[in-house]
C-alpha cells in the first residue's frame, strides 16, 4: 500500500515545499566488502545466470567488484545437481537450453556456494505463476498519464493467499531496470494482509508496465516499439527483499516522510554460522507476453 | 494485589486529612468567577489573595474560585497580570458568592503578558514541567507567512522538540507525537496539523490560553504518555458585538462574538480559509484548473450561565484539508469534535464540571476514470466520552479533586474499495472497537505555609472488544514479519483483552521562601491508543489503533525535580528541571513493514523500551518594554528495540543534544513592537547507507553496521523577526486594526530536514554507471517575507 500512499503525498507536497534540495559531500566510512549473491534464475530453457560481487561504498558509481573464485551449485530437492560455470566478471552460467530446465512448479532447490574456504547456502521453492491474457493498448490523456499510448497487462491472480510476484518489462529487449518500475504483486495486490486474492491484478500493478520519467510521470509508447511483460513467481521472502529494496531506492522521493533506512533481508546465509549474506535467491516460473505498438 | 493496598493506603491518608481539616472552627466559603471586564471572558489562573492569612488560590479553567475560611473579616485581593488588581472587604459570617471583573491596567504602555497568571506563580504554583502562553503572547511572536501559530509557539519552550520544520506534531521529552494529548475544549484533537505540519488547527482568534503540561501531570488528566497540551477557546464576548479578522498570506480570518443575553449567555464563531487555490487559478494549465487545495477551520462556541449555579458550554470545530486533480484524484483530511459541558456548584464548596464529546479524525482518498476503474479509500478514529469532574474546595488548605472518564472508540483503519475493469475489490480492514474507562483522586494539600503537595491517582482500564477477528501471531527471526498462527471471531462487545493500570501522580513544592522555591514530582502513565507511523514526519494517512491482545499499553514513568527563582519584584523568572523517564511497550517497526491497509499489521510491529533525560532552563523576563524569555535543553532520547540497531540503545528521530531558543518583544511606541526569536539546536540523527550491492541491475543501499540514526544531520539555526504597527487609537473609535510585517529564517539559511542518499533514477543500460549522491531537505530554503493585517471592532 505504502508506494501507492506516497505518491499522492509527493503530488501534493511538490505543490507546497517551500524548501529545496542541495547535493552535498558526504564521507562515509570505509568498510571490508561482504559477498553479495544475484541469483534470481526461472524454469525457462534458456541460460541462467548467477552473478557474484561484493559491496561497495555508497557513493563509488563504479560496477562493484566481481568475484571470480568460486563454485557454484544448485540441487534440486530430487537431488539433481545443476553447475554453475564462471564465465567472466564474476558471471556463473547454466544453460538450460541445452542441459534442461531447473525444475517445475513445486520442486525445491538448495543453491551452494563455496568461496575463500567458506559455504553458502540457501533455500528456495519454484512456484506457480498465472498466465497472462493479453497486453491492451490504450490511448490516455489524464492528469497522471500524458497525452499517448499506455499498456498494461491483464492476468489474473490465482485463489489462495501468499502467491507473490515479480512483473519484469522489456521495452524493444531491454529490461527496465529503473527503480520507480520495480513492480512487485501479492496476491494481485499491493502486499500481503491487504486479504486481496484471486484478482485480476488491480489497475497500479497493470500500469506500471509503462515506463516513467523523473517525475514518475509514465512515458508514452510510441509505434513500432516492442513491450514484453514477464510475470515471474517469487517465494514471499523474495518479496519482502524486493519490496525493501523499493522502497530504500525510492526513498530519496519521500522528503519529510522519508521512510528509515533498512536493510534487505538475504535467504543466503553462511551454511556454518547462519550469518546471513547480501542478496537473494529464488527459482521463479515465468509467463510472459509480447506486442508491437501499432 | 500490592497496588490495591497501595491504593488503600493513599485513600486512607487522604481521608484523614480531610478528618483533620474538619476539626477546625466553624466556617465559609466564598466563591464565585473571575472575569475580563472588557468583554465578560472568565480568567483561569487569576489569583486570590487573601492578606490576613497570607493564602489564596487561583481560579480554575472554567475562571471558579473557592476558598473556605474561619468566620470573620477579610481583605481579598483579586489579580491577574496585565489587569488592574482589585481588593474587597468581606465579613464572613455565611456563605459568599462574589464575582469580580477585572479591567485593564492602564499603564503608559501596555505590558505585554506572557504569563497569565499570578505575579510569582513562578515560584508559588505546585506546578512543574507546565508552560502557559495566553493567546496575546502567541499573537505578538513572528511567524512563518504572517500565520499565528500555537503549535509552532510552543515549540520555543524548554523540552519541546521536533523532527524537523515542516513536520506535523511536537515531542515533548522524548515521547512521539502519539503521546501528546492534544485537548481543544476538553475534546482530543488527533491530528493538530493543515497541510502536513505547516499550520496548526487552531485559529488564534478563538484561542483563549494554551497550557503545556510535560511532566508532574495531576491525576485527572491521562490517556497520553508524555504531555497534555490543554487548548482553551474563548467564550465569546458577553458584552458587546466584535470582530476579528485578517487577511495574510495563507488564510484570511474572521471571527464574530457577542452577546446572546447581555452577561448572561454569549457565542463566538471563528473561520478560516486558504486561498492559495484562488490565487494560483489563473496560473494553472487547463487540466490543472479544476484542482482543488485548500483548507479551513470553523471553530464555534456558545455559553449560557443559566444561574450562579449552572453554567452550560458548547463548542465544536470542524477543520479540513482538501486536495484534488480534477475528478481523477482527491485526498482530504480533518478533524471535528463537538463538546459539551455543564459547570454546576453542588455546595458552594464543591464545583463540577460534565463533559460530553465527541471527536474523529478521518482522511478520504480517492482516484479513478470512471467507474469500471476507481479506488476509493477512507479511514477513520471516532470516539465518545463523558467526563465527569469534581473539585471540592475543603478548606484552604485541600482542594481536592475527583472524577472520571469513559471513552468508547472506534477504529476504521481502512475501508477500501477497488474497482478493476468493473471487477469490485474489497480491500477494507474490519473495524476495532474499545472501551477506556478511568477514576482519579487527587488531594492538593497546603501544609504549613512552604509545603504543598498533589497526590493523586488514576486508575485505568481498557477493553478491546469484538466485533472483529483476533490474531494470534508466531515467532520469527528478530526484526521480522511475525506469521498468523491462528484467529478467532469475537462478538459486538465481547472482550478479547484487557489492560488495567494504577498510574500514581505526586508533586511535591518547598517554598524556601518569597522568590524561591523546590519543586518535584513523580507520573506514571499508560497510553491505550497508538499511532503507527513510520515516516521522518508523521503523514495524515497514518492510522490510529487501539492496544489489543498483540500490542501492550504504552507505560512510562517519569520523575522531575526542579528550582524555581523570581528576583527584582518578579520580574524576572527563572527555572531549572531535570527529569528522568522510562518508556515501556513503546510501538516501532520491522524494516519493509507494511503500516496502511493490512489485516496483519500486528505482525510488523515491534515493542520497545525508551528513555529520555535531560535540563530545562528558562529565563523570563514579565514586565516592561523589553520582555522575553530563553529557553535551553539538553537532552538525550533514546530507543532500545531488539530487531533494531544490533539490540543496543540508539538516539530517537528527534532526539536533539542542545535546543536553545531566544525570543524577544520590544515595545518601541505605543503603536509599534517588535519581536524576534532565534533557535540554534542540534541537528537530529538520521541514518546513513555505509554501501551499495547489485542486484539484477539494480544498485540497492545498504547499512553494513546495521545501525539506527548513525550520523547527526548539521545544527539548525534560525532567526525570525516581526513587526506590528497598530493604527491610531483615538476615544470613541472602535476600529481597530494592526499591519504585522515578519520575516521569517531571516538570513535565508538551508537548515537540514535530513540528509538523504538518492541514486539516478531510470533504466540504466548494464556497465554504465549509476551515480549516487546525498541530498539536503530543506524544508524552508530562503527567507519569507509576509505581511498581514489584523482588525478588531
Amino acid at each position: 500500500m505504502k508506494q501507492f500512499t506516497y505518491l499522492i503525498i509527493l503530488l501534493i507536497s511538490t505543490v507546497f515545499i517551500l524548501g529545496c534540495e542541495d547535493v552535498v559531500e558526504i564521507e562515509l566510512d570505509e568498510f571490508a566488502p561482504e559477498l553479495v549473491v544475484d541469483a534470481w534464475v526461472n524454469d525457462l530453457p534458456e541460460l541462467q545466470v548467477i552473478t557474484l560481487s561484493e559491496t561497495a561504498n555508497y557513493f563509488d558509481p563504479n560496477e562493484t567488484p566481481r568475484v571470480n573464485e568460486a563454485t557454484v551449485v544448485i540441487v534440486r530437492d530430487d537431488n539433481q545437481e545443476f553447475n554453475f560455470q564462471f564465465t567472466e566478471n564474476g558471471r556463473y552460467v547454466y544453460d538450460a537450453s541445452e542441459f534442461g530446465v531447473l525444475g517445475d512448479v513445486g520442486n525445491s532447490f538448495e543453491l551452494q556456494i563455496q568461496f575463500s574456504g567458506q559455504e553458502f547456502c540457501a533455500q528456495t521453492e519454484l512456484n506457480r505463476v498465472p498466465e497472462i491474457e493479453s497486453i491492451e493498448l490504450e490511448f490516455r490523456d489524464e492528469i497522471f498519464f500524458p497525452e499517448g499510448i499506455y499498456a498494461q497487462f491483464i492476468a489474473r491472480d490465482f485463489n489462495g493467499l501468499g502467491d507473490a510476484y515479480w512483473i519484469k518489462t522489456f521495452k524493444n529487449g531491454v529490461f527496465r531496470n529503473n527503480p520507480r518500475e520495480l513492480n512487485i504483486a501479492f496476491d494481485a495486490a499491493f502486499d500481503a494482509g491487504s486479504g486481496v486474492d484471486g484478482l485480476v491484478f488491480i489497475p497500479p500493478v497493470r500500469d506500471l508496465v509503462n515506463p516513467v520519467d523523473e517525475d514518475f510521470t509514465p512515458i508514452p509508447w510510441l509505434p513500432e516499439e516492442t513491450i514484453k511483460v514477464e510475470i515471474h513467481s517469487i517465494s514471499n521472502d523474495a518479496f519482502q527483499f524486493l519490496e525493501i529494496a523499493r522502497d530504500q531506492m525510492q526513498n530519496g522521493d519521500n522528503g519529510i516522510f522519508a521512510l528509515p533506512l533498512a536493510n534487505t533481508r538475504s535467504n543466503i546465509s553462511n551454511c556454518s554460522s547462519g550469518e546471513l549474506s547480501i542478496g537473494f535467491f529464488n527459482v521463479a516460473s515465468v509467463s510472459s507476453a509480447s506486442r508491437v505498438i501499432e | 494485589m500490592k497496588k490495591l493496598v497501595l491504593m488503600l493506603k493513599i485513600a486512607l491518608f487522604l481521608t484523614l486529612v480531610i478528618q483533620m481539616s474538619y476539626a477546625q472552627n466553624e466556617k465559609y466559603t466564598i466563591n464565585g468567577y473571575i472575569r475580563d471586564a472588557t468583554n465578560g471572558e472568565t480568567l483561569i489562573g487569576a489569583n486570590v489573595f487573601i492578606t490576613s492569612l497570607e493564602t489564596g488560590t487561583v481560579s480554575n479553567e472554567y475562571g471558579f474560585y473557592a476558598i473556605s475560611l474561619p468566620a470573620g473579616n477579610y481583605e481579598i485581593v483579586y489579580s491577574y497580570l496585565g489587569f488592574e488588581s482589585q481588593s474587597r472587604s468581606i465579613t464572613l459570617d455565611q456563605n459568599l458568592s462574589v464575582d469580580i471583573e477585572l479591567g485593564f491596567e492602564s499603564t503608559e504602555l501596555t505590558e505585554i503578558v506572557v504569563s497569565s497568571k499570578a505575579k510569582n506563580s513562578n515560584v508559588s504554583d505546585l506546578e512543574m514541567s507546565v508552560n502557559s502562553l495566553d493567546i496575546q503572547t502567541i499573537q505578538k511572536l513572528p511567524t512563518l507567512l504572517g500565520e499565528v501559530e500555537v503549535l509552532r509557539s510552543i515549540q520555543l519552550l524548554p523540552g519541546v522538540s521536533t523532527v524537523g520544520e515542516g513536520a506535523a506534531g511536537f515531542n515533548v521529552r522524548g515521547g512521539s507525537i502519539d503521546q501528546n494529548l492534544v485537548l481543544l475544549d476538553e475534546a482530543p484533537v488527533y491530528n493538530s496539523s493543515h497541510l502536513f505540519g505547516f499550520f496548526s488547527v487552531f485559529n488564534p482568534d478563538a484561542v483563549k490560553d494554551v497550557k503545556l503540561y510535560k511532566g508532574g501531570i495531576p491525576s485527572r488528566y491521562g490517556g497520553r504518555l508524555s504531555s497534555i497540551l490543554d487548548v482553551r477557546m474563548k467564550e465569546g464576548n458577553s458584552k458587546r458585538l466584535s470582530l476579528n479578522g485578517g487577511i495574510g498570506a495563507i488564510f484570511s480570518r474572521l471571527s464574530v462574538e457577542a452577546p446572546l443575553i447581555k452577561d448572561k449567555a454569549s457565542f463566538i464563531i471563528a473561520g478560516r480559509r486558504s486561498y492559495v487555490d484562488i490565487l494560483a487559478k489563473p496560473f494553472l494549465d487547463e487540466d490543472l484548473n479544476d484542482s482543488v487545495l485548500n483548507f479551513y477551520d470553523l471553530t464555534v462556541k456558545t455559553n449560557y450561565n443559566i444561574n450562579e449555579k449552572n453554567r452550560i458550554f458548547l463548542s465544536g470545530y470542524l477543520g479540513r484539508d482538501n486536495f484534488g486533480f480534477g475528478d481523477q484524484a482527491g485526498f482530504n483530511w480533518g478533524n471535528r469534535t463537538l463538546t459539551f459541558r455543564w459547570n454546576h456548584l453542588f455546595s458552594e464548596k464543591l464545583f463540577s464540571n460534565i463533559t460530553v464529546f465527541a471527536s474523529d479524525y478521518d482522511y478520504d482518498i480517492n482516484f479513478g476514470d470512471d467507474a469500471q476503474n476507481s479506488f476509493d479509500w477512507n479511514a477513520s478514529i471516532l470516539n465518545y466520552s463523558i467526563k465527569p469532574e469534581m473539585s471540592f474546595y475543603l478548606n484552604p488548605n485541600n482542594l481536592i479533586r475527583f472524577g472520571g472518564q469513559g471513552i468508547i472508540y472506534t477504529f476504521e483503519p481502512g475501508n477500501a474499495v477497488g474497482v478493476s475493469e468493473g471487477e469490485v475489490q474489497d480491500l477494507s480492514q474490519d473495524p476495532k472497537y474499545a472501551i477506556e474507562t478511568a477514576v482519579y483522586i487527587e488531594n492538593e494539600m497546603k501544609i504549613g505555609d512552604a509545603i504543598e503537595i498533589n497526590a493523586g491517582l488514576r486508575l485505568t482500564h481498557f477493553n478491546y472488544t469484538g466485533e472483529g477477528e483476533a490474531y494470534t501471531f508466531g515467532q520469527s527471526a528478530q526484526g521480522t514479519r511475525r506469521p498468523v498462527t491462528a484467529s478467532e471471531s469475537f462478538d459486538q462487545w465481547e472482550s478479547i483483552q484487557t489492560y488495567t493500570n494504577l498510574e500514581p501522580r505526586l508533586s511535591l513544592k518547598y517554598q524556601m521562601n518569597e522568590s524561591s522555591s523546590i519543586k518535584a514530582s513523580y507520573m506514571r502513565t499508560a497510553q491505550y491508543i497508538h499511532l503507527i507511523s513510520n515516516t521522518a514526519a508523521s503523514t495524515p494517512v497514518d492510522i490510529w489503533t487501539p492496544s489489543t491482545n498483540n500490542i501492550q499499553p504504552q507505560l512510562a514513568d517519569q520523575v522531575a525535580l526542579g528550582y524555581f527563582k523570581n528576583f527584582n519584584d518578579n520580574a524576572f523568572e527563572f527555572s531549572a528541571e531535570v527529569y528522568y523517564k522510562d518508556f515501556d511497550n513503546l510501538v516501532e517497526y520491522i524494516d519493509g513493514a507494511d503500516i496502511l491497509l493490512n489485516d496483519f499489521i500486528e505482525g510488523d510491529l515491534l515493542e520497545g523500551d525508551g528513555r529520555a533525560y535531560g535540563l530545562e532552563i528558562m529565563l523570563k523576563k514579565n514586565a516592561g518594554r523589553f520582555s522575553g524569555w530563553l529557553s535551553y535543553t539538553l537532552a538525550r532520547t533514546e530507543r532500545l528495540v531488539e530487531g533494531i540497531n544490533n539490540n543496543e540503545w540508539y538516539p530517537s528521530r528527534f532526539d536533539q543534544t542542545h535546543n536553545l531558543s531566544l525570543t524577544g518583544f520590544y515595545e518601541i511606541s505605543k503603536r509599534f513592537s517588535v519581536s524576534g526569536n532565534f533557535a540554534l539546536i542540534s541537528g537530529t540523527p538520521v541514518t546513513f547507507a555505509t554501501s551499495r550491492f547489485e542486484q539484477q541491475g539494480f544498485i540497492v543501499p545498504h547499512n553494513l553496521e546495521d545501525s539506527r540514526n548513525n550520523v547527526r544531520i548539521p545544527t539548525f539555526h534560525r532567526l525570525d523577526l516581526s513587526a506590528t504597527l497598530k493604527g491610531k487609537d483615538k476615544p470613541g473609535k472602535r476600529w481597530k486594526g494592526e499591519w504585522v510585517f515578519s520575516v521569517y529564517n531571516v538570513y535565508s539559511r538551508r537548515n537540514a530536514f535530513s540528509i538523504f542518499f538518492r541514486q539516478d533514477l531510470g533504466a540504466t543500460e548494464p556497465g554504465v554507471p549509476v551515480n549516487t549522491e546525498a541530498i539536503r531537505l530543506s524544508v524552508i530554503g530562503n527567507f519569507i517575507p509576509a505581511i498581514s493585517y489584523n482588525f478588531s471592532f
